[in-house]
């Protein structure tokens, strides 16, 4: 455990000192907020639909971009041996290094939430705090499995590319949720609605996690 | 020894005789059936008859991915080639079929409903089912050691294959209040006893072809790779 | 530098029976046999691609064999690989540091990630033994390389691991940076550990090493005590195996 917490610490250090990952996720989601803004036209019908839409699509690419550096990073310092060299428990490295893209992404959702409903004029939604929610189950399930196929992809010649291939597909059930719930957020839909797409979310993670953990074990070894 | 495996004997010949017959049997008895003995259905029309290609089609790209899954935990335990070699070649010869179930979908669909694509639970978990299936076939391209890619690919084949029900749940979901288009049920599970019989012959005969595929590919496969690691020890000696 | 912690029991040893390593149908290693007894020094040459990482990567716990067993510290390296992790420590040409972390930082992650008790001790009696206090606070990316090499070696000996593996250590060691290093190493056999070093440099293992061997094609095909005389019948033999290999 205190491995994680180690893994975890040194992770979030080294990029508050580079600033890297979270400046370019960040910047990325507002570039792709604004093009959608331009490709959809000016006050589009329903912009709370729109909004939660394109909130999770940059979402998902500035998540992708932030997993393929994270661990293009650990790559290019060769430390990952080192790392399972050591008598850690590979679970604890991999919930480490998942937990670290997640808290990345997450500062990256904290700033780009409030800049979306200002883009699209929306109000706050009645329920912040369920919206927070949303964002964090979604980031769990898009991070938690794709951390373990950004592990994959880095090691081929495609590299970038495939990252996106592998992941999408296979994340479809939180992209679908995590939107649907979003949407029924920001129109002031009552709770019952939305908690259905919510348990979706947590099943997801809860699945996810566990074969990632699994899987990890199996992707590392040769 | 290996080249057992690989050689004829005059039973399995025997075996390969009788199973590509029937195969071929299969077709023609099935292309009769759909197309001369069983009548129009009333409903949806001439257009109707793709169903005898669309849902075995269907059957076979999950019970492909079924099989892939499951060697591919054999593969993960084991650590025998064999099992990496029929997930790989179930997966491969399935994106076929999920192929052909996408196409035929739309098919169908436009005489019947006027849009070649309704996003209806069945046919988009399909879709990403077959976009998984692409994915797995390109990282077992670019992943450089044989190894790592069978690692690589079992691994994912297990992620897709969990994932299956949930993308299907999620669309089903997501789908809401739109009523169940399309479907094999297409006279809502009280199939006139013609097109039953006629389905379940489509459905056994490609189900025969896809073995009979499967097995060769593997053998293919098997042998793939024997030669690739013949001709790596030859570079290595520096022989060539 | 402090041997008290450091068990030097009979069971320290490495023991390879039979290791079998198939990639496909390729042997990276074949029926390979090792004895090394506690507090003793093997010397392993060979040329590329005969099988000396496939060799490291099993017995550091990463690389799954095929058959046979590896036993370290008579620990089975496929049944018990934390016990194992927990008494080795790995020296690789390549530094496993993080460059953006200074000295000291990394040398504080390890020791969490081994649970060291009392790592700051730890940590300054390790930096003043391979003279890099004076850096602790630089970036371990800007040190030379014979100064990360010595950084790797404090990480690697932060929990005092009785064996050692060392991977061509002397890679890309200017001779002034190498011939420390070797003094080091030879500090290192004195205190009781057992070596397991892998290396092209022929003279330098033969100082450390108590058994040389030399491992071609995935096979043990020489191996002799070490004498102070021999090393030249050694070079003559590794010569002969090398050719008879169209290397």
């Amino acid at each position: 455990m205190r491995v994680f917490w180690a893994i975890l610490w040194k992770d979030v250090r080294q990029e508050w000192r580079r600033r890297e990952l979270v400046l370019v996720m960040a910047v990325f989601s507002v570039v792709v907020l604004v093009l959608f803004n331009f490709a959809l036209g000016l006050s589009p019908d329903r912009p709370a639909n729109v909004a939660a839409a394109v909130m999770w699509i940059a979402f998902t690419f500035a998540g992708t971009l932030g997993l393929n550096r994270s661990l293009a990073m650990e790559r290019d310092d060769q430390c990952l041996r080192a790392l399972l060299l050591s008598p850690a428990d590979r679970a604890w490295i991999y919930l480490a290094k998942a937990v670290g893209n997640m808290v990345f992404l997450l500062i990256v959702e904290i700033l780009v939430v409030p800049l979306t409903l200002i883009l699209f004029n929306l109000s706050v939604p009645l329920m912040p705090g369920w919206l927070a929610l949303t964002c964090i189950l979604g980031t769990i399930g898009f991070v938690g499995v794709g951390t373990l196929l950004a592990g994959m992809a880095t090691g081929t010649r495609m590299r970038d590319w495939l990252l996106p291939l592998l992941l999408f597909p296979i994340q479809v059930p939180v992209l679908i949720s995590a939107v649907q719930a979003t949407q029924l957020l920001l129109n002031s839909r009552p709770l019952d609605e939305i908690t259905l797409w919510l348990q979706l979310l947590v099943a997801f993670d809860l699945v996810f996690i566990a074969a990632s953990i699994l899987a990890f074990e199996y992707i590392v070894e040769e | 020894m290996e080249s057992g495996k690989l050689s004829r004997t005059r039973w399995t010949r025997g075996i390969w005789i009788v199973a590509t017959v029937t195969v071929i049997a299969g077709f023609a008895v099935s292309i009769y059936l759909v197309f001369i003995s069983t009548g129009i259905e009333r409903n949806l029309g001439f257009s109707q008859k793709i169903f005898y290609f669309h849902v075995p089609c269907a059957w076979i790209t999950y019970l492909a991915f079924g099989i892939a899954a499951i060697s591919s935990i054999l593969y993960l335990i084991r650590n025998n080639q064999v099992w990496d070699s029929i997930a790989y070649s179930s997966i491969e010869l399935g994106t076929v079929f999920t192929t052909l179930v996408i196409v035929t979908g739309p098919l169908w669909a436009r005489p019947t409903w006027g849009a070649y694509w309704v996003w209806d639970a069945r046919l988009t978990t399909t879709l990403i089912l077959w976009l998984i299936e692409l994915s797995y076939l390109l990282l077992r391209a670019f992943v450089e050691e044989p190894e790592k890619a069978a690692k690589y690919g079992a691994v994912l084949a297990l992620l897709g294959a969990l994932d299956i029900p949930i993308i299907h749940y999620s669309v089903v979901l997501w789908r809401g209040m739109h009523p169940v288009v399309m479907q094999s049920d297409a006279g809502g599970g009280g199939l006139p006893s013609e097109f039953f019989v006629a389905l379940m012959i489509s459905l056994a005969t490609f189900t025969l072809l896809f073995f009979l595929l499967l097995t060769v590919r593997v053998r293919l496969e098997l042998v793939r790779s024997r030669l690739t690691n013949v001709r790596n020890r030859i570079f290595e000696q520096g022989l060539a | 530098m402090a041997t008290d912690t450091i068990h030097m029991s009979r069971s320290s040893g490495i023991r390879v029976d039979g290791l079998t390593k198939r990639y496909g149908s390729v042997n990276a290693l074949h029926g390979v046999d090792l004895d090394i007894p506690a507090g003793s020094c093997l010397a392993l040459y060979g040329p590329n691609g005969a099988g000396k990482s496939t060799l490291i990567g099993i017995l550091s716990t990463l690389v799954r064999p095929t058959q046979g067993t590896a036993r370290i510290a008579d620990f089975d390296v496929r049944r018990d690989g934390t016990e194992v992790r927990c008494r080795l420590g790995v020296i690789s040409h390549q530094p496993w540091v993080y460059d953006r972390l200074s000295v000291r930082d990394n040398l504080e992650f390890f020791s969490r990630l081994y649970g060291i008790n009392d790592p700051n001790s730890r940590i300054d009696a390790l930096l003043r033994e391979v003279e890099l206090e004076r850096w602790k606070d630089h970036e371990a990316g800007t040190l030379s390389r014979g100064m990360r090499q010595r950084l790797t070696i404090a990480r690697a000996l932060l929990h005092n691991p009785p064996v050692l593996l060392l991977d061509e250590p002397f890679t890309g060691l200017d001779r002034h940076s190498a011939k420390v290093f070797a003094k080091r190493l030879a500090a290192l056999r004195e205190e009781g550990r057992t070596i397991l070093l892998v290396t092209h440099h022929l003279e330098e293992g033969w100082t450390l090493a108590d058994r040389a061997a030399i491992l071609v094609r995935g096979r043990i095909a020489h191996s002799v005590d070490v004498t102070p005389n021999g090393i030249e019948d050694f070079a003559t033999v590794f010569d002969r195996l090398l050719e008879g290999n169209g290397a």
